[in-house]
């Protein structure tokens, strides 16, 4: 009863035809049209969480840094240099992985603990080596004049475009999910010594996932960087990667869909937020508050169950059995 | 070779900030399995309030700030260590989440400048090198919690129970030893830990809003050089980071001062030996 | 083509928890691995497994030393083994947990699952066919879609064993795969068990219940704190006195 096509893309499937349908209702707006690329690029950004976090279990707050790579080296290279936009999207990929891949197998071993935490300190050597950039990054200043794209100069292309990335990055992240690498991953995650047991080389396979994630928020960072067509060393900080941890844990971060949703809960809730000083305050205890009450998330949380179980309120004998076996 | 014994000295004078935040990083390790990332935002929560109301009651007040914040985080990462979904990383998120909260609320509330006090306006001149008395006022302080947590944990009963609770949950929890509440108070202990440290950093250096990462990094940092079994040495390798701060700021430009101590973290880190997990001996 | 253990000692702090064991586990036949808790058997498996490094002695696989190997290397030469106490994801399904056991003979990398190459999907089918056949041997068909966290522990326990014997080891490493297992899911384990060495699979089993042990191994090793007492045909050591004394106590018949 192995999973069939239809089953294992139907969430790409689901996510294409609610894009189909909103589209003609926003052609023509441009403010719409303008969140919806938001959207896109933070869905993205989320997905990258979901990879990393949802599957691999690694805690990475380096979501925006990696997609402040892609963006930087594509705005460098048609800013500054004129070439094609493509090359652009070709360093989106490949640096932040170049950069995420090694780093990862150097300090991971069985726990990804130890790679959460590098993860802070590339975020924050980023930034400083961005501000520090001078002309070659702007520096404090940014980049602007970063051309659109030619193929998708128009808002409305620009919107197409970015969700049929999106999309596609669901299409391969469900079949990759769906294939041994997904299940071993997903064991390691939850039970590094079983995965061992099981033939999975953790390390290498946490770093794998680390380095693909790495490359989905490139990509964002492409998105983003010809929509707004203006970087800065403040476009993309940690707190935007801690905002991209929450839609990711809002939505269900184990889910192909769920990044998405929160994604889009989140820039529309930001557009009705006072000053962003306090938007940390509302952010983090959001985060701890879904956390506590649907860690998995509104797409990830048996729902049925959750509301069954609240009504019954009994412990059935085998719970007291399983936590007594859960040592270690 | 009297700047490097200047650099020496006020190395040690941060390091040893460095290093009583490296005690409830690897405590809280050791004992949970999961990072308190909010320590250091306690400590700028602590610089803060301590700041505002100023002298000793403000000394007072900041410390039971970063106590009572503790306690917020130690309950809910609590909650969300639970066995069911024995999921470390979980609690890390949740103590994310609220250092982000703390951070976001001293800007509002504070702004973004930033926060200092001077205690002492003379300067002794030893060896030729220039030491402010806070220097051995930090020191001083450092030492005698040095000393106190050694005796908490190696002396009384209470210490007893940590360690044993560090080292088999299980087998400490069968044996009547109240695991949660120890790994509760572990996380207070590092408030306060935080609290004090809060206070010699408004004396010595001074934070604002954005430090708060910055010193959880160099508190993480100092415990992993050495190893994360004793407060000696996390006390060992805050001065090897707070030395290592120092000197970047003297030899490196503008903003790469920042970046350097983060970067000997990093390598750190990946040669450290946090990463030698070891494997299950005995029944798997 | 053997596993070569040769005296193997292994550590812990200032706690021998191995001393200097050997034994030679052939291919189609059946070592059994016997003594009281605390002897010194899921240490045995874990040196063997690379789980836990060895202090002092070799380790070889038919012929090629394995002293360095990192587990998941050792696992991806032929060996499996189970847990004595079952580790699974409570959440995944009993066809996924299975699966899982596949992963040592999957052979596309990274790019082509993401594509989802002809390659992947017909090995994806292969893992499939070969898991409904492992199911229906342990009789866990009924179980397929069925949560880990829901299943009798008995079938948590069969479930262990065909997660070990998915990927067609050459050697598997049983701990105590019959604890907990009632009387005819002990019987099906043995079947199993035969099934496995009719085949070719070496198999090294820990278990405390003897008559099994009687029935299904051809040879026997004890071990009493961390080293070997005895070896030989399970009826001989059956009738050693210092067996039944340190084994099965004054009561052992």
């Amino acid at each position: 009863m192995m999973l069939r096509m239809r089953d294992r893309l139907r969430p790409a499937f689901i996510l294409f035809i609610i894009i189909a349908a909103l589209t003609p209702l926003i052609v023509g707006k441009p403010f719409w049209l303008d969140n919806s690329i938001l959207i896109a690029v933070f869905s993205l950004m989320a997905l990258s969480v979901g990879m990393s976090y949802g599957q691999a279990g690694i805690l990475s707050v380096a979501t925006a840094g990696f997609a402040s790579v892609g963006a930087y080296a594509t705005s460098i290279v048609t800013a500054h240099y004129g070439l094609s936009p493509l090359l652009g999207l070709l360093l989106a990929i490949i640096l932040p992985m170049l950069l995420g891949y090694p780093m990862a197998r150097a300090i991971t071993r069985l726990s990804p603990m130890p790679l959460s935490i590098a993860t802070l300190l590339l975020s924050m050597v980023l930034e400083i080596a961005i501000r520090e950039g001078g002309d070659f990054t702007g520096g404090y200043i940014g980049l602007s004049g970063i051309p659109n794209l030619p193929f998708a100069s128009s808002l409305e292309a620009m919107h197409v475009l970015s969700w049929s990335i999106v999309v596609v990055v669901i299409a391969l992240y469900a079949n990759l999910t769906h294939s041994a690498i997904g299940r071993a991953v997903k064991t390691a995650r939850h039970d590094p010594l079983r995965a061992t047991a099981d033939g999975v080389d953790v390390p290498k396979i946490l770093a794998s996932y680390f380095a693909l994630s790495a490359a989905v928020a490139g990509v964002a960072g492409w998105l983003y960087a010809h929509h707004l067509m203006y970087m800065g060393p403040d476009s993309l900080t940690i707190h935007v990667s801690i905002k991209t941890m929450l839609m990711t844990v809002i939505g269900g971060a184990q889910t192909f869909l769920g990044p998405v949703l929160g994604a889009a809960f989140l820039t529309m809730l930001t557009l009705y937020l006072p000053a962003s000083e306090a938007q940390g305050m509302i952010f983090g205890a959001t985060l701890v508050f879904v956390l506590l009450v649907t860690p998995r998330g509104i797409l990830g949380t048996d729902w049925l169950k959750l509301l069954s179980r609240s009504k019954k309120r009994e412990t059935p004998i085998a719970d007291v059995t399983r936590t007594s076996e859960r040592t270690a | 070779m009297y700047e490097l014994m200047e650099f020496v000295v006020r190395g040690a004078f941060l390091g040893v900030i460095y290093g009583l935040l490296a005690f409830p990083i690897s405590l809280v390790f050791a004992t949970t399995g999961s990072v308190d990332l909010a320590v250091g935002a306690y400590t700028v929560l602590a610089v803060a309030i301590a700041w505002a109301v100023g002298g000793p009651a403000g000394i007072v007040f900041g410390i039971a700030a970063a106590v009572l914040s503790s306690a917020i985080v130690g309950f809910i990462s609590m909650r969300l260590n639970r066995p069911g979904t024995f999921d470390h990383i979980t609690a890390v998120l949740g103590t994310f989440g609220l250092a982000t909260f703390l951070e976001s609320f001293i800007l509002t509330v504070y702004g973004k400048d930033p926060m200092a006090r001077q205690m002492f306006d003379t300067f002794w001149d030893v060896l030729g090198v220039r030491i402010s008395p806070q220097a051995l006022i930090n020191i001083a302080v450092c030492l005698l919690l040095l000393v106190a947590l050694y005796v908490l944990l190696y002396r009384t009963p209470f210490g007893r129970m940590m360690r044993a609770s560090a080292i088999n949950p299980l087998g400490a929890a069968l044996n009547g030893i109240p695991v949660q509440t120890i790994w509760f108070c572990t996380y207070l202990l590092g408030g306060f830990l935080a609290g004090v440290a809060g206070i010699l950093v408004l004396y010595t250096t001074g934070a604002d809003y954005s430090t708060g990462l910055q010193l959880t990094i160099s508190g993480f940092g100092a415990a992993i050089i050495f190893g994360m079994n004793s407060p000696l040495r996390g006390f060992a390798g805050g001065l090897v980071t707070g030395l290592v701060q120092v000197l970047s700021s003297a030899y490196l430009p503008g903003g790469w001062v920042t970046a350097a101590p983060m970067i000997f973290i990093f390598v750190v880190l990946a040669l450290g030996p946090m990463n030698r997990i070891a494997a299950t001996g005995g029944r798997v | 083509m053997s596993v070569d253990v040769h005296e193997v000692s292994v550590a812990f702090g200032g706690v021998t928890a191995l001393n200097k064991v050997s034994l030679q586990l052939e291919r189609g036949r059946i070592l059994a691995v016997i003594g009281p808790n605390g002897s010194g058997k899921s240490t045995l498996f874990n040196s063997i497994t690379g789980m836990v490094a060895a202090a002092g002695g070799k380790i070889a696989v038919d012929g090629v030393s394995i002293d360095n190997m990192a587990p998941n290397r050792r696992i991806a030469l032929g060996l499996a083994r189970t847990f004595q106490t079952p580790r699974f994801d409570p959440h995944i399904t009993v066809e996924e947990a299975v699966l899982c056991g596949f992963y040592p003979v999957a052979k596309p990398g990274m790019l082509s699952s993401l594509l989802r190459s002809p390659g992947v999907a017909r090995e994806e089918k292969s893992f499939s066919d070969r898991c409904s056949e492992i199911l229906r041997e342990l009789r866990l068909t009924k179980y397929r879609a069925t949560k880990m966290g829901e299943l009798p522990m008995g079938q948590v326990r069969l479930v262990e064993v065909a997660r070990a014997v998915a990927n067609n080891p050459k050697y598997i490493l049983l701990d105590e795969p019959a604890a907990g297992l009632a009387r005819d899911e002990q019987a099906m384990l043995s079947v199993e068990v035969r099934r496995l060495v009719e085949k070719g699979v070496g198999v090294l089993l820990v278990e405390h219940n003897f008559n099994l042990i009687r029935e299904l191994a051809e040879h026997v090793i004890v071990l009493n704190r961390g080293a070997m007492l005895m070896s030989g045909r399970a009826e001989d050591i059956a009738r050693d006195k210092a067996f039944i004394d340190v084994y099965l106590g004054s009561s052992g018949r």
